[in-house]
């Protein structure tokens, strides 16, 4: 998939010297960076993107860079937790097949019984499902169960997502707070220069020249 | 374990590889770090030279700037290339993996275990690339400071 570039150009100042912004990869990426899975929609990303650019308003080449990590890594992250989320509920079914296996007498046909049950609950069918409730309330176990047995049973690559979900959303917190603390720097340089302004027409008010 | 044989064991482990030793040796590791391109410096090719000089601009807006604070502006183009081509990678680590819907035989677990231990690869670099950018251009700002841009 490629990544589309843009002019920098949507209400920036120009350059001095009247010469335009050459064009630049990323800049403005209206394409996300990575290719699209089940479940995401370009509708979604594009609205996200244009949603985000409209709130910050970026002013020039430096928080357009900033701007896309943050969206970049905004949408990595989302589409990670569906991931995990995705890993767990496609593990709920195995789960309770192992649940209800352990509820069952240890033999043979128990197992047949535990895949049929299963095979009736994940249908939602409506006797499958009362009897394998029942046998999971009769040992004790609920809906908390599964989701824990489903987890515990993809730890290593839930834990993996993790990590990479954290990193993701520091980046995309390093981005934002780049961001923030150009933006004061630059209120602040203006507000100092306002002042120096001001003060000098005062003086010149006072002792005018000549 | 007496001094005998601890020195016997000392002597044993002394003679396991240490690195290089020849010049041609050091020389071939020295370039490991550059194989995936990951880290260390930038190629020197035309097309990299015309991007990093083409960010740089974008950079300093166009304006005439100190030499300090050109270079500045270099630096950071220089990292956000490398960001851009990890970015590129992680595309590919996506795009390889066949990210389908959940399915009971688990083959969408599989690919996500494939991409995502690729982008855990990636994503050190990635921090890395980010942070040497942003310090770059964090220091372009403060040389600009005395000029009140």
């Amino acid at each position: 998939m490629a990544i589309t570039a843009r002019k920098n150009t949507g209400g920036d100042r120009a350059p001095a010297g009247g010469e335009p912004s050459p064009p630049v990869e990323i800049l403005d990426a209206r394409l996300p960076a990575t290719p699209l899975t089940d479940g995401e929609a370009m509708a979604d990303y594009q609205a996200f993107h244009a949603s985000c650019r409209r709130a910050a308003g970026p002013k020039d080449a430096i928080e357009e860079v900033w701007l896309q990590d943050f969206i970049d890594y905004t949408w990595e992250a989302r589409r990670l937790r569906r991931m995990k989320a995705s890993i767990v509920k496609s593990e709920r079914k195995d789960a309770v097949k192992s649940l209800v296996q352990d509820c069952l007498d240890d033999t043979t046909s128990a197992y047949h019984e535990a895949r049929s049950l299963t095979r009736a609950w994940s249908r939602s069918e409506k006797e499958g499902t009362a009897r394998v409730e029942a046998l999971l309330e009769e040992h004790g176990h609920d809906a908390g169960t599964i989701i824990a047995k489903a987890i515990h049973r993809n730890l290593d690559i839930l834990e993996r997502l993790d990590k990479l979900i954290a990193s993701y959303e520091y980046r995309r917190d390093a981005a934002l707070r780049e961001l923030e603390k150009r933006r004061d720097l630059l209120a602040k340089r203006a507000r100092r220069f306002a002042d120096t302004v001001i003060t000098d027409a005062e003086v010149e008010e006072i002792l005018p020249a000549g | 374990m007496n001094s005998t044989l601890k020195a016997a064991s000392n002597r044993r482990n002394a003679k396991k590889s240490t690195g290089p030793t020849s010049g041609a040796g050091k020389a071939t590791s020295a370039l490991n770090a550059l194989k995936h391109g990951f880290s260390g410096r930038l190629g020197c090719d035309a097309e990299t030279r015309e991007k990093v000089d083409a960010l740089a601009k974008a950079f300093t807006g166009g304006e005439k700037d100190a030499p300090q604070a050109i270079a500045l502006a270099r630096k950071a183009a220089e990292f956000q290339v490398m960001a851009l081509r990890l970015k590129e990678a992680r595309r590919r680590a996506w795009a390889d993996a066949r990210i389908a819907a959940p399915t009971p035989d688990g083959d969408a677990a599989a690919d996500i275990e494939l991409v995502s231990g690729r982008l855990a690869k990636l994503v050190r670099y990635e921090r890395h690339a980010a942070n040497m950018r942003d310090k770059a251009l964090r220091d372009l700002e403060r040389a600009r400071a005395p000029t009140g841009r």
